[in-house]
């Protein structure tokens, strides 16, 4: 349960910038949460680091995350879906003018040719 | 057993203790060889170009990887479960190492498909030839399986290249190296291989095009080709990351392996089947373009270390959970659309396909829970954001192509957003039952329906 609460509590970070930057100024913000005071020094410390790109996701929350039982589902698809928001990547299948692809491995959709084109 | 004298040592007796003194080592140094022939063709499956030997290539996986496991089963039995006996010594496969680090796609593939099956044809007649009909029964099933089984490439293999036989046999003396674990007797990555093997001379269209579009009615020859060639591209793709995953993690189970190679095999039958249907409607398919798109987009992550457990993860999440799953939703209407253009070869071809993707997605369910348990994975997170750099790759590149010529872009984006050029009436449907049936959990249907591949599932599902 408390791995959630970290998780659920680093989720709202990632989805708000202000509130990261609140957890830094004054931790108590995390007080709604059930967390220890190790959960929230790892959360702290994460709130303080500056990430970008492929670096979000590899911090000190991930780290704490990445043993024990998994997530509930919910949980870990929702702090998958704000990682994926915060790095600029799709969180649902691409939509948009000429960005229409399914990639399938099977047959129902096309893949968009990679790099290898360029290894020629 | 309680003892008033000290037993007689079983081995000791005359003839030995089994119908042949020799039958355990036999059994073992067959299955070693095994294990490292399924080795070596996982390896490099992915960098032999000409499909027809690729193809063979990948049904060998599992050829050599199911007569191993069996194997070693019939070891176990004789050992009284101990699997501490279950050892090998390392110069049995020693050629084969040597063949994997040394060789290249046309000796590979010679070896593979005509020495090694020659090799491994005359050990099992050998070892057929000293069991009891009746004490052994069970593994002379599997031996005389085996023999059927190689008969066919052992008799092309008119040739020795490179000795590879010869040295195989001479191995089988070997009384001096180590043993090892024989669920260790496969070796570690030799390379990396971020990029697929293709036919030589079949071009590569740039990076960033849609591998097929339907730009004209699916009746079309031009379009049927196109199409039925990308899905032979999206299988193979398929079959090489899997064979990669297998190769390069020889420290997982050998449960792990069958199970990879089952559907890496199954990934080439898959590519026969299309390669059929083009020659069947007398289409060439030298003419068409190739690629290796999937296997690219999902070889490696920035977030993982290269070579390592969670980007083992990734690529089975992507490809067996994400890709194979959504094809259990979007199957059904591929199915209904070639099946209302009375296009039946495809359909039934579809039909016969669509069984397997069960299989691949329960498969890969439970691979990755297993690695989730032993590695401290999470399936739904990595799944997410494994789902998340495999697309966000693929728009990045996406988005130059289209930024790179303005006049290609506004073509191709008009063509994408008019009407579908069969009227093609069907929609798919996130298959919650199907999907539970293929293992996953109702919170797992959820997350597919989230992404929005499929018309959204009402509330109360």
């Amino acid at each position: 349960m408390s791995k959630d609460a970290v998780a659920s509590a680093y989720t709202v970070m990632l989805n708000d910038e202000g509130f990261k930057e609140l957890v830094v100024e004054d931790p108590t913000v995390l007080d709604p949460w059930e967390l220890d005071d190790g959960e929230k020094a790892v959360l702290v410390e994460e709130a303080a680091t500056e990430v970008s790109g492929y670096s979000i996701g590899m911090g000190p929350v991930m780290g704490h995350l990445g043993s024990g039982p998994p997530l509930s589902p919910g949980v870990a698809s929702s702090l998958g879906f704000a990682l994926n928001r915060a790095g600029g990547l799709p969180t649902g299948s691409l939509k948009g003018p000429g960005l229409v692809s399914d990639a399938a491995c099977c047959p129902w959709g096309h893949a968009f040719v990679g790099f290898g084109a360029e290894q020629e | 057993m309680s003892e008033t004298a000290a037993a007689p040592v079983r081995g000791d007796r005359p003839g030995g203790r089994w119908s042949s003194p020799t039958l355990l080592d036999d059994v073992l140094r067959l299955a070693a060889v095994e294990r490292a022939a399924a080795h070596v063709a996982a390896g490099w499956v992915v960098k032999v170009g000409e499909l027809d030997p690729k193809l063979e290539l990948g049904a060998a996986v599992e050829a050599h990887l199911a007569r191993a496991v069996a194997l070693r089963n019939h070891a176990l039995a004789l050992l009284e479960r101990d699997d501490e006996g279950l050892t090998a010594r390392a110069g049995w496969v020693e050629p084969l190492r040597r063949l994997d680090s040394d060789g290249d796609a046309a000796t590979v593939t010679a070896a593979l498909t005509g020495a090694v099956p020659a090799f491994l044809a005359r050990g099992y007649a050998e070892l057929g030839a000293g069991l009891d009909p009746l004490y052994d029964a069970r593994l002379s099933s599997t031996v005389q399986e085996a023999v059927t089984a190689l008969a066919g490439p052992a008799a092309r293999a008119t040739a020795d290249p490179g000795g590879l036989a010869a040295a195989l046999a001479a191995a089988g003396a070997d009384d001096e190296s180590p043993r090892v674990a024989l669920d260790d007797v496969a070796w570690g990555p030799g390379d990396r291989v971020p990029f697929p093997a293709r036919p030589a001379g079949r071009s590569r269209p740039p990076a960033g095009t849609r591998g097929h579009f339907a730009w004209n009615s699916r009746l079309l020859d031009g379009e049927v080709a196109g199409e039925l060639n990308d899905n032979v591209m999206a299988e193979l793709c398929a079959m090489e990351l899997l064979s990669r995953c297998s190769y390069e993690h020889p420290d997982e189970a050998w449960s792990f392996h069958l199970s990879l190679a089952r559907h890496i095999s199954d990934e080439a039958r898959h590519a026969a089947m299309f390669r059929r249907l083009l020659v069947d409607r007398g289409l060439d398919e030298s003419t068409q373009v190739q690629h290796g798109a999937n296997y690219e987009w999902a070889y490696e992550f920035p977030e993982c270390e290269v070579g390592g457990k969670r980007e083992l993860m990734w690529r089975i999440l992507v490809m067996c959970t994400v890709l194979e799953a959504l094809a259990i939703d979007k199957l059904p209407v591929e199915i209904a659309t070639r099946d209302w253009l009375d296009q039946t070869d495809i359909a039934r071809a579809l039909d016969y396909i669509a069984t397997d993707e069960l299989f691949h997605t329960e498969n890969g369910l439970r691979l990755t829970r297993q690695l989730s348990e032993r590695y401290g994975f999470d399936p739904m997170l990595d799944r997410e954001r494994a789902h998340g750099r495999f697309f966000g790759r693929q728009r990045d590149e996406r988005l130059r192509y289209l930024a790179e010529d303005d006049e290609r872009a506004a073509y191709e984006i008009a063509q994408g957003e008019g009407p579908d050029p069969d009227g093609m009436p069907f929609r798919s449907r996130t298959e919650v039952e199907l999907r539970r049936r293929a293992g996953f959990t109702h919170d797992e249907c959820l997350q597919v329906d989230r992404w929005g591949y499929n018309v959204p599932l009402e509330p109360s599902a």
